[in-house]
Formats: C-alpha cells, structure tokens, sequence
C-alpha cells in the first residue's frame, strides 16, 4: 500500500513535468538562447526605422525604390521596438540585430574602411545614402538627440531611445543644422 | 675710439638681428618644409596601426584597406610625394577588391560614384591604369573611367550625390587627361556645366543650402583648374537662379578664388560654422596649388600675416598627426579637439603632396601624366617670362607672339602656364583675336617623352620563402600575401620552377576565393534562413544543422568572418533543445506509462487474490475428484 | 532483546524529545545526517529481519523522490545546473531536496523508533497521574482505532462466510462496504457504552486510584538520563551561538568548524548512534550469557 502511494507521487511529479515542459538545456545553451529575451531586470533600448521625410520629397526619390515595398506608406520601417542591451552594446550592435531579426535589408562600410573608426551605415531597407537628393542618408538620434559620433562607437546605455532616420537634407527637415556636412574627401 | 666704435656697430647689428628674428617672424621658414611634415603624418599613421617605424608604410595587411577612403588617400598621396612604398602590393589587392565590385549582382549600381573615382586615382597612384587594369565580371577589361565618369549616368546620374560627384568625376577625369569618346553619355562640357551650374550667388560652392562651404569650394576649384587658361565659354542655365549665364571656367573659378579669399579666417586657416577645421584647410592647400598661386606670397590668401599653411599648421600635432578642430566643436562628433585623427591626416598629407610638387616644379596633384621634359619646361618658362614682360608698352606684335607660342602649347599643358589671364586680358584690350591665332598656330607636341619601359620583376629568395611558408590549410587571412606574389611571378620572366609556383598561387587563389565564396554563402543563408528565431522549428533542423556543420568547417580564422556567427549557434541550440524536449518527453510519457500499469496491476492482483486462491482450489478439487 | 526499551519511560521520553526536538530545529546537514543514520541503524535493530528489504524499498524511493521535487520546483540559488522550461535548476536547490529528504526520512526514522519503544503502557504511565482524564482517553483513542479496523475485518470475513461478498462492480463493493462501516460503528458505540457502564460500575472516579506498574527509576537510568541531558546541553549551547548555522540560499554557505561547532555535532552524533550502541551491547551481552549457559 505504502508502495502504491510513492508510485501514485511518481506519476503526479511526471506529469507535472510532462505539463510544464521538458525543454532541458545546459547552462551555456541556456544564455546563448535567450540572451535577447527582455526579463524585468534586463536592460533594454528602445529602436525604431522611419523614412517619413521621404514622403514630403518623394519627386527626388531614385525611380526604382517608388514603391511601398522600400518606402512604407506611413514612413515607417521599424516601428519602435524593445531590444535587449547587451554589454557593450553600440547603436550599430542593435541596428544590426533587429535588421537582421526582422530580416531588413542592410549596408554598411566597415569600421577599418571608413578611417573614422566606426562603420557607416550606407542603406536600410535599400534606401541608401542619396537615394533621395544629394544630401540624403541615414542619421541616428539618441533620446531624440542627433549623434554625430559613429554608430559602432556609440554605446548605449540602459532605456535609451534610438532612431535610426533617413534624412533628405543633412538632419535638417528632422529639426537638426549641426550635422557636418559629408563634403569631405570621398 | 676706432675699437670702440667697431665694437658698438657690432652690437647693433647683433641688436638688429635679434630684434628682427622676434619682430618679423619668417613665417614660411619657421616650420618644416612639405616633406618633413608628410614623415611625421606617415609616422604617426604608422604608430597608430603598429608598424614599425623602419617598415613601410603600405604593406599587406594596409592592403586590405584597398579601396576604402581611408586606404586609398594615403596611398594616392605617399605616391604623389615620391614615397618609397610596396605600390604593387597595394595596387593587387585594389584589383582584386574592384573585381569583387564588379562581381556584386547589381554591378556598380550600389558603388558610389566618387568611390571609383577614388579608386582611379588610387589605381594610377599605385602604377596601374584603371582603362585596363581590372577584369570584369565576363573577364574583359573594365574602364573604369567610362564606367565611373562619363558613361555613369547609365547606372546613375553623376550628380546623385550632388556636386561631389560632378567635381571628382572631372578631376578621376583629367588625372590623364582622358578624352571622351563619341556616344558618351556625358561629354566633358556636360561634366564641367555640371559643376559651374552649381555656383552659389556669393561665388563659392556648397553641397546644399545658399551658404558656401570652403571644402567644396576648394575642390570645385580643384577640379576647374585644368580649364582655368581656356577661353571656351559655357553657356548653362544656373541650377542656383534658374537664369541663363554665359561665363567662361576663368571667371567662375575667379569668383569662387576671390570667395574662398574671403572664408579665410583671421588664423589663416578655413572652417565651417566659424570653427576653423584642418580639412577645409588642407583642401584650400590644394586649391591653390591646383591653380598655380603661391599661398605663401599671394596676398589674397594673407591673413593677418597668417598664410594658409600657417593656418594648416595651428593642427599640426607633436605626435605628427593633425587635427580636426583646435577649439572643441560641439558637434555632437566626439572628435576631441586637438587629438590626431585619420581623415584629417590623410587630406594634410595630400595638401603637403600639393605643395611639394608645387615647390619642385612637377604636375598638380591629381596630374598623373608623365612629367614634363625639359624642352616643354623651358618652353614654359620662357612664355611666363614673356607674359611677366607685358606692359602698356608692349605691342601688339609681342602679345601675338607670346600668344602664338601659348597656342603651340599641347592642349593639356595649357594649364602649366601662370599668368595667362594677364595676357589674354592685355590682348582683349587691344583688340587682338585670340580665337584666331588659336586657329592659326599649329600645336608643336613635346619630343621628350618621359614613358618608361614595362617594369620586370625579379623572384627574390624572400618571395619563395614566403609562398613556401603558406600554410597546406589556407584562409582567407592569406589572400592579399597570394594576390601579391602572383601578381611578382606574373611579371617575371621565365625561371626555373616558375610554372610550378604559378600553379601553386594560381590554385592558391582559387581555393580562397573558394573558401571565400562559401564564407559569403553562410552569411547569406544565416541571413535568409534563421530569423526570425521564434519561428524556427523541427523542421528547420535539417538548414540549420548544415549552416553550423559549414560554419565549423571553416578554419578559426575563417569562422570570424562570418557575421553573427553566434547566431549560428544560437538556432543550433534552439534546435537541439527542442528535439531533447521531444525525446525526453516521450521517456517520461513511458515512463509513467509503465509506473501507472505496474501500480494497476499490483492493485488488481491484490484485489483478486482471494478469487484467484478460490479458483486454484477449485481446480485442485476438479483434478481430485478425477 | 530491546536493551534500550528497558529504560524507564521518563529516561526515554526526554531522550526523544531531545533527539527529536533537536532534529527538527538544527539546519545544518552534518547533524541531520548522523541523525539520519543513527535513526536507520535503530530501526534496523528494532525490524524484524524480513521486514528490511521492503522497507527499503519503500524508503529509498521516497527519498528519491523528495530529493528531485524540490530543485524542480525551487528555482533559488545562484548556481544553475542546467535549465528546464526556462527556469534554473539549481545546485543549492538541489543539494537543499536531498536535506529535505534526509530530514523526512529522518522524521520517519525516530517516529518508527518512538512507537515501538514508547508504548501505550510506557505513554499511560508517564502521564496517567498528571493528567487522568486525558491520559485515559488518549489511550482510549488509541486503542479504538487498531480496534476499529479489526472489527472491519471480523465482520467483512462473517458477511464473506455469509456469501455476502461482492467483488465484482464498484457500487457493489461501495455498498458494502459502507453496511460493514455502519455495523461498526454501532457496535463500537455500544462498546463504548457498554465500557462506560462498567466502569461506572466499578466505582470509577469516586475515589484516588492507585496504580501498578513494573517502572522503577534506577542507578542505570539516573546516568543515563544525565548523559542525554548533559548532551542535549553542549549540543543546544552549539546551536544558540549560532556556530551550527547553516544555509542552502542564495549560495550554499560554509560548513563551519569551530570548536564549538565540532563540539556540537560530536556529541549530537553521541546522542544519536546511543540507542544503537546500547541495544548492540544488549545484543553481545544476551550471546554472552547465552553461551555461559
């Protein structure tokens, strides 16, 4: 009798086993799976794509990017969306995760090429630098700051707010007139 | 009193002199000249990325950099002052990296147009052609003067990146002179209006707005000043007013001279948004050394005694570098004021390549053509000479002379003549057509080229030890030092055993770019294939165990270049997971299975134990009474 | 052949409540542990022989079995061995299962050893003349259900002897087993009644009882209860100054071994195995004798 009443535990515990799950990973795995998953006391950054300032020159637009597949009708590529804030992590380390999670199409220069030591966004979601006058391409802001520093050396820290926006006008026609001009060398 | 007095005139002279040196500083004299400036920029880049100061400067690993902003311009602008550097390393891989561009799906529609022009001058700088020197995609030559400038506006305007693109598109241009052929899409006029089109009200030139800005300025000056001496006329609809104009390039670049006069500040330096900046500066350098004015005499570009390399040198660091800003700029660039930076070591470099050249009587800096011989030189001078003569006493006869002698000037080397403007303006005045002596006067070309044989290399110990110590596992960490000796063996002549190295790099290469291939397949697939992560499943085991099996197969250098590579084996954990989930599920299912039958039986079996013991007895019974 | 049950009730009680008591209150895994094992080598001297392999087959499954329930869970600690469902199962969490396991089997260990040492009579003595009435009815409860269950059974077998049985269907068998329960619980009131008269009968309460009882305080018990106290004292001195403490959460602690502390676990490890050492020396002593004669 006393037998029947641990064999009765026995099938309890496994079903409640069975119930909640019986997805087993090892620690490492564990991390490596959910690192992106936002939990109460991880730290998180809010991003978000918008193209909006294409809409009031869409006459400028490249021909070819004329449709609502490269220039959605609200302007809105990514809406604002929490990520997880890894150590370490630049404004370009979430750009290129959520471009990559939400498969947005994405280019960039490399940090070694550029020769100001960060990479340098040239297109998202095939919109790239010119490709609405000559004085378009894509800036950031940062809790609705302008940041002139490269994307890749740019660390966040938690709660920030990041948008990466296209401009048509050097950040002018997004409130901004401090953005150096691109009239370097090329 | 004669010793006395010798003695006291001594004094004088001594006060005078030191008095003098503090009062009258010899400002161009105080700083080093163009060279030593240059060692010390070379000097400090070559800190910054841990090369020894004995070793050059372009070597291998700065080869991966080729075709990139940062690579290019040191390249361009070292091999312009003369510098001893390994130009035939940098120029394969600058090769090889043009051929990846021509090998992208959409071609060069993705490449920025001032990106090839770039390339062409690095092309020429490191010793190539860029008519020939890369294959395209089927394996013909591509001109990537064509397919950069004039026939771009198939793929895309020249001017989709606004005037930058017109400006470098003319100087990648003129680099040799290149003539546009018939059917192109651009003539070269059509290049040039698209610069002068764009000159602003208050004569400068800028990348929007009304305002001029001094970098573009400068560098549209740069590319205008091969024509600065034409006496063609252009007739263009302002991109500015909207109004018709007719103007000459002299009058346009002498408006945006007489501007950029004006942006000088006070320190003799130029900036934007009242901060000076080292690159508009050295780009102001370079202007004038385009045009043939001695920034350190002309009195335009003067300020407060401050020249425009006085100006230059306020960023000049002791560590060799420059500086973008002296005071801080809050721009939000995070560039600290004072502290060496790359592009503003690279544009000083080249202002001091300007300069040099300009000093030693070469070609401008973006002039790539064979120097001049020394006929065309005294030709030259002595037309200066003449034109410096003219005066109201000069008659006519003389200016026709000295303009005859202008005419028989080769086409290109017009430019080389100072002070044209002087004579041409005396000879309007008298009267004199010009249109008609040019007809007249039959070109005399210059006898003395200066064109070289075709260079031939020899394989040297060190090269075999270096194919030698390629490892039997190549990676892709490999590919410049491959491209390099191949591109030693290609040039040499036959040896013993060249077929056998020949072979080796060949396949060498081929392995690579294989390697390197199956690199960007990965990136492709994990791009395609494994986000979003929420959606993977079983099914997905199958594309996702093949990614991480391709992924270890790579070598440990290799794994780094594929992006994201934890995401890799992130899925691969995920999938994993999930099939042990299953198993692991289905054991416990069995196994309660198993524990709910055996605790089913053993309460059935004590429940009918009595019955059973009753029907055993029954038995026994029935075989008793048998 | 039960040495240690010779003792006198009062000896033995203050024993339990020590060994129990401190049981119960001490977190720490040295002391539980050689409670545990103190508790398993008596009952194993108190079992039959025959008794053990089933036994042991129900303990070490429950131990198991409480051991793996708590890190499933409890997912405390900071040391995860691995993750289930997204949660951490943890070291601490784990290692604290088989502390609570060890406990349980323990707890179940010395309540075996307590009923078969302290019974009814050893119980009725200690109490009988403090509390009467309560003594008297526990004794009767405890009586009553052992009683209750052999009175199911005699009249479950006479209805079986009727034919009555019913083993097929379940609302048959429900049936009557409920005719079974209420005939017992009949006749157990009128038992009762029946009890009460008697005694009332027999004039009980209209004066002080005297009682019989084979109990005698002797030399033997005065020294061993002085050791159980003595022990009991150097144990709980241990414990109250906090030199036993000991924690599974977040991380699991130190063992500490300061005197006191190994004082502590000395002589609680004294106090558990002495039950079994007593009853071995009985049993040595009973072969002894036994082969003298």
């Amino acid at each position: 009798m006393r037998k029947d009443i641990i064999a009765v535990f026995l099938i309890v515990l496994i079903v409640a086993v069975l119930i909640g799950g019986t997805d087993i990973q090892s620690v490492d795995e564990y991390y490596l799976t959910h690192i992106d998953d936002i939990t109460p006391d991880s730290e998180t950054v809010t991003l978000s794509i918008r193209c909006d300032t294409i809409l009031d020159n869409y006459d400028d637009l490249d021909p070819t990017l004329r449709s609502e597949e490269f220039v959605p009708k609200d302007g809105v590529i990514l809406p604002p969306t929490e990520y997880v804030l890894r150590h370490g992590d630049t404004a370009f380390d979430i750009l290129d995760r959520a471009t990559r999670h939400n498969k947005i199409q994405m280019e960039y220069q490399g940090e070694d090429r550029t020769g100001y030591g960060s990479v340098y966004i040239k297109g998202i979601n095939n919109l790239y630098e010119y490709s609405c006058g000559p004085l378009s391409g894509w800036i950031y802001r940062v809790d609705g700051e302008i940041r002139n520093i490269g994307c890749s050396k740019d660390t966040l820290r938690d709660g920030q707010t990041v948008e990466f926006i296209y401009t048509c006008d050097l950040g002018r026609d997004i409130g901004n007139s401090t953005v150096t001009e691109g009239s370097d060398m090329p | 009193m004669s010793g006395m007095g010798k003695r006291s005139f001594c004094l004088l002279i001594c006060l005078i002199i030191v008095v003098g040196a503090s009062a009258f500083p010899a400002s161009a004299y105080s700083y080093d000249d163009p060279m030593t400036i240059s060692s010390g920029i070379v000097a400090w880049k070559k800190a910054t990325l841990g090369i020894d100061p004995g070793d050059l400067l372009i070597n291998a690993d700065y080869s991966e950099l080729a075709g990139s902003s940062s690579g290019d311009w040191y390249t361009i602008a070292l091999s312009r002052l003369g510098a001893n550097e390994s130009y035939g390393t940098y120029l394969s891989a600058l090769k090889a990296f043009v051929e990846s561009l021509y090998a992208q799906p959409d071609g060069l529609g993705k490449v920025k147009a001032t990106d090839l022009h770039r390339i062409s001058l690095a092309i020429l700088a490191a010793g190539g052609d860029p008519l020939s020197e890369v294959k395209n995609i089927s394996g013909d030559s591509a001109d990537l003067i064509a397919d950069g400038v004039y026939d771009r506006g198939r793929v895309s305007p020249l001017g989709q990146q606004g005037i930058n693109g017109w400006i470098w598109g003319l100087i990648a241009l003129d680099s040799m002179r290149y003539a546009v052929p018939e059917g192109a899409f651009y003539t070269r006029d059509d290049i040039i209006v698209g610069i002068i089109s764009r000159q602003l009200a208050d004569g400068g030139f800028a990348l929007g707005g009304s305002i001029s800005d001094p970098d573009i300025t400068a560098m549209a000056i740069q590319a205008l000043a091969p024509y600065y001496n034409s006496e063609k006329s252009y007739t263009y609809t302002s991109d500015v007013t909207g109004k018709q104009i007719t103007a000459t390039v002299r009058s346009v670049i002498d408006t945006a001279v007489s501007r950029l006069s004006e942006l000088q500040l006070g320190t003799g330096d130029f900036g934007n948004y009242g901060g000076g900046s080292s690159e508009s500066t050295s780009q102001a350098l370079i202007a004038l050394c385009c045009l043939g004015i001695d920034p350190f005499t002309d009195e335009r570009f003067i300020k407060n005694g401050n020249t425009v390399f006085d100006g230059l040198m306020r960023y000049r660091n002791s560590d060799g570098g420059f500086a973008h800003s002296v005071t801080d700029i809050d721009d939000g660039s995070g560039v600290r004021a004072g502290e060496s930076n790359s592009v503003s070591g690279r544009q000083a470099l080249c202002a001091m390549a300007a300069l040099y050249r300009q000093a030693e009587g070469l070609r401008t800096l973006y002039d790539f053509r064979p120097e001049h011989s020394r006929a065309m030189r005294a030709r030259l001078a002595s037309l200066e000479d003449g034109i410096k003569g003219i005066g109201a006493d000069t008659d006519n006869a003389e200016l026709e002379g000295l303009l005859s002698a202008f005419y028989s000037l080769p086409e290109g080397e017009r430019s080389y003549v100072r002070g044209y403007a002087a004579l041409s303006d005396a000879a309007r005045a008298r009267g004199i057509d010009i249109k008609k002596i040019e007809d007249d006067t039959d070109i005399i070309e210059d006898e003395g080229g200066t064109a070289g044989g075709e260079t031939k290399y020899e394989f040297t110990d060190s090269d075999r030890a270096a194919l030698n110590a390629l490892p039997e596992r190549l990676t892709t960490a490999h590919y410049t030092e491959v491209l390099i000796l191949l591109g030693k063996i290609e040039l040499c002549d036959d040896f013993d055993g060249r077929e056998e190295y020949l072979r080796r790099l060949t396949s060498a290469k081929s392995d690579i770019e294989a390697i390197q291939s199956e690199i960007d397949d990965i990136n492709d697939e994990v791009k395609e294939k494994l986000y979003p992560f929420e959606n993977l499943s079983l099914k997905d085991r199958k594309t996702v165990n093949s990614i991480a099996e391709r992924y270890y197969a790579l070598s440990e250098y290799d794994r780094t270049k594929v992006y994201r590579s934890e995401d890799i084996l992130k899925a691969k954990a995920k999938l994993d997971g999930e099939l042990r989930s299953v198993i692991v599920g289905a054991f416990l299912t069995i196994a309660a299975a198993a524990v709910v039958f055996f605790l089913g039986r053993g309460i059935y079996m004590r429940c009918h134990k009595k019955e059973r013991e009753l029907t055993e007895l029954a038995e026994k019974d029935v075989e008793k009474d048998k | 052949m039960k040495a240690f049950g010779s003792f006198h009730p009062a000896v033995l009680l203050t024993y339990f409540v020590a060994i129990i008591g401190i049981f119960m209150f001490a977190s720490n895994p040295v002391m539980r542990v050689t409670a545990l094992l103190g508790g398993i080598l008596f009952c194993l001297l108190l079992q039959k022989k025959r008794e053990i392999p089933g036994n042991l087959g129900f303990y070490i499954p429950l131990f198991l079995l409480v051991a793996v329930t708590n890190p499933l869970f409890s997912h405390a600690g900071v040391t995860p061995l691995f993750f289930l469902n997204g949660n951490p199962v943890t070291l601490e969490a784990s290692v604290y299962g088989v502390f609570l396991a060890v406990t349980v089997i323990g707890v179940m260990m010395w309540c075996k050893c307590y009923s078969e040492i302290m019974t009814g009579d050893k119980f009725l003595y200690l109490f009988g003349s403090i509390v009467p009435k309560l003594s008297l009815t526990l004794s009767m409860a405890f009586r009553f259900l052992p009683l209750f269950v052999r009175r199911m059974k005699t009249v479950t077998t006479a209805r079986r002897g009727l034919g009555l049985y019913s083993q097929r269907g379940f609302v048959d068998r429900i049936k009557g087993t409920g005719q079974v329960f209420l005939s017992v619980i009949s006749w157990s009131l009128e038992n009762a009644m029946e009890t009460s008269m008697s005694m009332r009968a027999r004039a009980y309460g209209k004066a002080k009882r005297t009682s019989f009882s084979l109990f005698r305080f002797t030399m033997r018990d005065g020294v061993m209860i002085f050791v159980t106290l003595l022990l009991f004292a150097l144990t709980v001195t241990g414990m109250a100054s906090g030199a036993t403490d000991f924690f599974f959460y977040p991380r699991i602690g130190e063992l500490s071994l300061s005197p006191l502390a190994v004082t502590a676990y000395s002589s609680f490890a004294i106090l558990a195995f002495l039950p079994f050492v007593i009853e071995v020396r009985g049993a040595l002593l009973w072969r002894y004798y036994i082969s003298r004669i």
